[in-house]
Order: structure tokens, then sequence, then C-alpha cells
């Protein structure tokens, strides 16, 4: 008879879950295959946990009160003294009860047929999830997400996720953003998801005869249909290479007023920005420069004007410049003659 | 510093200080006064040890400033869950739980002095029984041992791997559990799990990803408990302006998530109040379980029916309605974006055709002080602007003249401080 799984006391910060036990895990099983000498372990713990948390670990496996977990089998190796060689925790109700909780996240469906779905319902069936869906509301979220219930999407993302995980070049036919049509032929590097859009976009290379080209974004949703293409990658290929997106070298400038919680209204709202910021105290004000990707500047321009006037923009002057068109011609609109309008937004 | 330990017992102590160096990262040691700079010292050490990659020093005239400092778009995976990968424990701990897991690897199941006798042949460590049981009854809790009646006392073994862990759809769980590691709530436990297998995430990046939130997650636990039983919930709120903290009593019914900033908000029902309110879930601390609300889902139908009238997270003040309108230039032929920026961030607001090239946005909401910024990022295009709240249309063309002083007629100034 099972016995019946409850969430309750449940805690996020546990030492199971911690650095230290994974470091000393990974040393541990692979001294079960092999003696390991100092170096070794050292390079394993380092892997695993913090920056000096190697100079603690490693002394009391070889010599401290950790030491009969180890056997000196050398000079300078140790082996494990344990008999068993995998040292995997069964998963916690913790663990589970989040897996059970995401069978109802749309997302997290995408990723399986529905009979593997089922499966998993079953397997998870005397779980609790860890929290219902309604339980969250995300009130801000862009309401023409990628439509993930539709047929057609879910196996467009499955064999996108395909072509990732096998590391295969894809084919697809493709919307572009005039409505045009268009076969490509693309090496993925990464899917992008962004919870606000909540949409996912295929950040790949194109491929063309066998030819690495340049970086190409593909929204998810308009790839109408995709499949594996036998054309071999190249060895040289590595997809990491290209997911790094190029950062313009000088930042956006802004001077935060001290008033109306501007400060912290700016730092939580652009934290997810490389940014620096210095307390300026003659004027009473911050100075922080965000870092961004070229991309994205029209997003960042209408991020800082609707702060208003708590930040001043600073620079740099192209970027200046759209804010100064920008204000001058709301300026217009509001109290004088208007004809035509160029920018876009 | 011979006593420093990388590991921390209270979560509540790094909390803090991370947050000040993630979001801020301009504070120089004297500016956190609530503690000692010692403990200042040794808080920035240890989050320079879990996130060294990440962490930038610079110097000022008032001293050293600690940043953390990184692109969304860079990261794969949260380099906060850090944090909750930093519990103390004593030397007893580590080893018993590598005992268990190898001694218990053969299925079967063992008492407390099976295993207290295993372990002293077997490693040559003697340990107390008291010590080994209450670590069974710990691992028991958290679902990695079970345990069944053997004569008088209890006998334990590991738990069993979910049947689909040895079959292929586990990769592919896998694979789901590397996104969702970093987009579902409590996101740290799918990190857990990757570790478990040694694996990380190798196939998804991130936009518009806020890191920080995590450190709030041991709360939003003990909340959602409160609200899976329907219970009233006790919590201290810290003011971020004032300083001040109050304890505070209510119902907590949902949480409000910013996917723009990444704040998230506890929805409560003050009872005394007859209100519903929305707390930061960044200022609550020690949420306490009360009793159980017999009318728990009353409040929440009633929420439900209140949401298409918040804008963001307010349920506004006296006047129970405000309408917002705003007639927009947008240049159809190409500008169509515009078009579908209003239609899918304009929260059900309705959208009319007025004339060629001009549009109106009409939406009706508690508090609509909450669309102001919404409303300036169309800075540029405002034809006009009609709000039932005096007070709202007021600040936001105070606003927009204010931005025309700043940009509009200040070049000159703007100049001499590029130049400065």
């Amino acid at each position: 008879m099972p016995q019946k799984e409850t969430i309750e006391n449940l805690s996020l910060f546990e030492e199971i879950y911690g650095s230290y036990f994974q470091a000393v895990r990974s040393v541990l099983e692979h001294a079960s295959f092999t003696p390991l000498s100092l170096q070794d372990m050292y390079g394993l713990v380092r892997s695993c946990a913090f920056e000096e948390s190697a100079s603690g670990i490693v002394p009391k496996l070889t010599d401290g009160p950790w030491s009969s977990l180890l056997e000196k089998t050398g000079e300078k190796t140790w082996e494990s003294r344990l008999k068993s060689s995998s040292l995997k925790p069964p998963l916690t109700t913790l663990q589970k009860s989040w897996l059970k909780a995401l069978l109802s996240d749309r997302r997290f469906r995408l990723f399986f047929t529905e009979e593997q779905l089922e499966r998993l319902s079953e397997d998870l069936q005397e779980i609790p999830a860890l929290y219902e869906q309604s339980d969250f509301h995300y009130f801000d979220q862009y309401a023409d997400g990628d439509p993930y219930e539709a047929n057609e999407y879910r196996a467009v993302f499955q064999t996108v996720l395909n072509a990732l995980t096998e590391n295969k070049a894809l084919f697809a036919a493709y919307e572009g953003g005039k409505g045009n049509s268009m076969t490509l032929e693309v090496l993925p590097c990464r899917l992008q998801y962004s919870q606000k859009d909540d949409k996912f976009r295929l950040l790949s290379v194109s491929f063309r005869r066998g030819r690495i080209g340049s970086p190409t974004i593909l929204n998810l949703g308009r790839i109408k249909a995709c499949h594996l293409s036998r054309t071999p990658v190249p060895e040289r290929f590595d997809r990491n290479r290209f997911i790094l997106s190029e950062q313009q070298n000088e930042p956006v400038r802004i001077r935060i007023e001290n008033k109306r919680n501007a400060l912290e209204r700016c730092m939580l709202h652009f934290a997810n920005y490389e940014k620096q910021t210095v307390y300026e105290p003659d004027t009473d004000t911050w100075l922080c420069s965000l870092f961004y990707d070229p991309s994205d500047e029209t997003e960042l321009l209408i991020e800082l004007l609707s702060f208003g006037p708590v930040i001043r923009i600073l620079g740099p002057e192209s970027f200046l410049k759209q804010v100064r068109e920008r204000v001058k011609r709301q300026h217009e609109l509001f109290y004088g003659a208007v004809q035509d309008t160029q920018d876009s937004f | 510093m011979s006593d420093f330990q990388e590991l921390i017992k209270n979560f509540d102590r790094v909390r803090d200080y991370m947050r000040q160096f993630f979001l801020y990262g301009f504070k120089v040691r004297g500016e956190f006064a609530a503690k000692s700079g010692r403990t200042y010292d040794n808080e920035r050490r240890r989050i320079e040890n879990y996130l060294a990659d990440y962490i930038h020093s610079d110097y000022t005239s008032k001293g050293k400033q600690v940043s953390i400092r990184m692109d969304s778009k860079q990261i794969l995976s949260n380099p906060l869950y850090a944090a909750w990968k930093s519990k103390s424990f004593t030397d007893r701990d580590l080893l018993l739980h590598f005992f268990l897991l190898d001694l218990l690897s053969d299925g079967n199941a063992r008492t407390v002095p099976e295993l207290g006798d295993a372990i002293s042949l077997h490693y040559g460590e003697e340990l107390d029984s008291q010590i080994i049981r209450l670590k069974c009854r710990e691992y028991e809790k958290l679902g990695i041992l079970l345990s069944r009646k053997a004569g008088k006392s209890l006998a334990y073994r590991l738990a069993p791997p979910l049947r689909l862990e040895e079959a292929p759809l586990y990769d592919t769980l896998l694979n789901a559990v590397k996104f969702s590691s970093e987009t579902a709530p409590f996101g740290f436990t799918g990190s857990t799990i990757l570790d478990r297998e040694f694996l990380s995430n190798d196939l998804f990046c991130w936009k518009h990803y806020f890191m920080v939130h995590t450190l709030e997650d041991e709360v939003l636990l003990t909340i959602l408990t409160a609200m899976r039983e329907h219970r009233f919930l006790s919590f201290e709120n810290h003011s971020t302006r004032s300083g001040k903290s109050v304890v505070l009593e209510g119902l907590p019914l949902q949480i409000f998530v910013s996917t723009q900033t990444g704040r998230r908000y506890l929805c409560v029902y003050f009872a005394p109040k007859r209100r519903f309110n929305c707390l930061r879930l960044d200022c609550i601390f020690k949420p306490k379980l009360l009793a159980v609300c017999p009318e728990y889902e009353r409040y929440r139908e009633k929420l439900r029916q209140n949401l298409p009238h918040c804008w963001g997270v307010s349920f506004g003040g006296r006047s129970r309605m405000e309408t917002l309108s705003m007639k927009l230039y947008i240049k159809e032929a190409c500008e169509g974006h515009i078009i579908g920026r209003l239609q899918r961030e304009g929260r059900g607001g309705e959208l009319l055709r007025i004339r060629e090239n001009v549009w109106l946005y009409t939406g009706s909401f508690f508090d609509t002080n909450e669309m102001l910024p919404w409303i300036k990022s169309f800075t540029g295009r405002i034809l006009d602007l009609q709000c039932t709240n005096q007070a709202v249309l007021d600040k936001v063309t105070a606003d927009l003249e204010a931005m025309y002083q700043m940009y509009g007629k200040e070049e000159e100034d703007d100049a001499a401080e590029r130049n400065h």
C-alpha cells in the first residue's frame, strides 16, 4: 500500500539540495570507478560548488571528518568506500509535487504527446500538486501569446526541440512579418522564451547548401511547418557562439530623480538588463548605465519614456535624438498642428 | 576571517544582501546600517563566492561598491539559485546521507539498529541510534525514505523511483524541466532535479527574465499552503519607503505577477476593511498560518469577478470605476504594429478606428493611475486624453509637459551635461 504523500512543511532550503552534497556525491561516484587524485577532486568540487568550497570539502574528505567515505589506495589517490556507484537520491516530495503542478502548465505540456501526458499523470497520481495555475494571475502579460494548444504549433515545437537535442539542421516554412511566405534552412541554437510576450523564438543561424550564414531569429508562432534536414551539420558549428547577443558598446545613461519612488521602480523594472548605478550626493540623484542589445532599442526606449520626467535620458546621442523627437512631437500634437508621422515604435 | 563559513543556517541572512547587491549595487559598506560591518563583510564574501562570475566591485570615495551584474539574455540558469543551495549542515548529516543512500541502495528495508550496525561494519563509524532515527524520520518527511512496521520498530527503505524514470520519456521530461526551472513558479526545484542528473540547461535562453524574485519563494510556499488550506494568514509587512514594519492578518487569495518587472504581489482580503489589497511579496516576512475561513471560495469568486477591472494590482479608492480614453495618431500604412500593441497590451480595453490614421482606446478600471506608465509609452502619438479622474489627467499632462521642458527646450543643458 503506497504511503500517501503530503506537502505540509515542505521547504526549499534543505541541505540535500545543497552544492556541498552535490559536490561530495560527484567525488564519491567518480571515486567508485577510478581512484582520484587531489587535483581530480578539486576539479569535481569546483564544477558543483562555490568559489571557496573546494578548499573546505577536499581536506575533509581526505583527512578530516568525512574521510570514512573514502579509502586511500595509493600515496596520492583515493577511492570510494561505498559499495554503490550511484548515489542519486530518490525524488523528494517537493520535487514530485512541483512536477505534478507542471502538468497543468500549457507550456510544459508542449513537450509531450497526449499519451505521454497520460503516462506522467498516472505516475504522479498519488502526489499533490505544489500549486495550481489559478493561484497566479499574470496581469500584464501580452494577450497575443503563442497558441500552445494548437496541434500545428505543438508539432512545430516538438520538431524544433528534436533538431536542438539531436543537433540537426531544420527546414522551415515561415511566414514573414508582412505575411510573405518563405522556406528556410537553419541551424537551431537555442529556443528563447519571453514570459512578457508569452512567446518562443528560435535563435538560429541560416544554413544554405551546407554553408553557415548569419544569425536568424524565427518566431515559433510563424513557423507553419518544419522538418529535420538531412544535410549534415558541420563539425565546426558551435551553437553557443551564436546565442551571445551583441551588446551596444555605449550604454544608455539615465539620471534618476529622488522622487516618486523612481529609484526602486527603475531598479526593478530594468533588473533584466546589465546595469551599473552610482549615487551622486551633490544632486541627490542616481546615474544608471543600462547595457542593451541593439535589437531591443525600441523596446528600451518606450520603457524609459513610460517613466516620464522622474528620469532623464542623457545619452547616447542617437538614443537621445529619438527621445527628443517623440517628446517634441507629442507637444506639437497637443498644442500645434501635425502633418505626418515618420517614426515607429 | 578564520571563522568565515560559506554556508548559512538561516536563509533570511542572505536574502536581503543578495537583493540589495543585485537590484541596486551602489551601496557601500557604511550604508548597510541595519547590521554590523563584520556581518556585511561576511555576507559580501559569501555572495562573492556564490556568484563569482557576476560580481563587480567599484571603488568610490565612500568605499567599495559591490554589485551583481548580469544580462538576463545571456543567462541559461538563474545564478541566484546558489543561495538556496547554501544551507549549512553537520558532519554527521553529510555522512549519514551517503551511508543511508549506500546501504539502502539494495532495495531492502532496515531498522535503525540494523542501520547502526551496518554503518559501524562497513564504514567504521559509531553513530548513536537516536541520531540515525532522527535522520530517517527527516528523510521520510522529505519523501526520500519510506517506513513500514517491522515488529515493534520501523524499517526504512529508499522511496522507489517513479516508473517513468526508467523510460525514454524521462529524457523528454528532463528537457521540460530545463525549461520550467527558469519559467515556472519555484523554478529552483527544477534546478535540483537537474542537479540530481548532473545536467544543466543547454536548450533554452530567456528574454525579460527577472531572476531576483526567487529569493521570495520560501515565503510564497507558506502563503500557498494557506491558500490551499483556505486559511487566514498573519505576516510582517515591511514598507520600503518608511522602513517601518507592521503585522497584518488577512485572507490570502491569489498571487499577482508582473511579467514586465517580475514583481509578485499577494492579494489579500482584509475582512475588517472589506477590501482586497495587493502587497509586494518581497516586503512580506514571517508568514504564519491561522484559522480556516469557511467562506474562502466566496471571497475567491468575488476576486475573480473583480479581476477584469484591475489594470495592475490596485483595487482603487473611493470611486469604484474610472474610465480613460486615449486618441492616437497611427499611420496605418506603415504602423500596423502600433495597433497590434494596443490590442495585446490594452488589457480588455476597447479599440475603435475613428477615421483614417486615428484610433481611440477606451478602458474602464478601478484605478487609472496605474495606466500612466503605459500611456506615456505612446509619447509622440497621443492626440487627446480624457479621464473621469481629473487628477490622473492632470498628472499625465504635467508629466508630458515636464518632459517637453526636459528634452524639447533644454537641449543646451543636455549638451552641457554630456560634456560634463
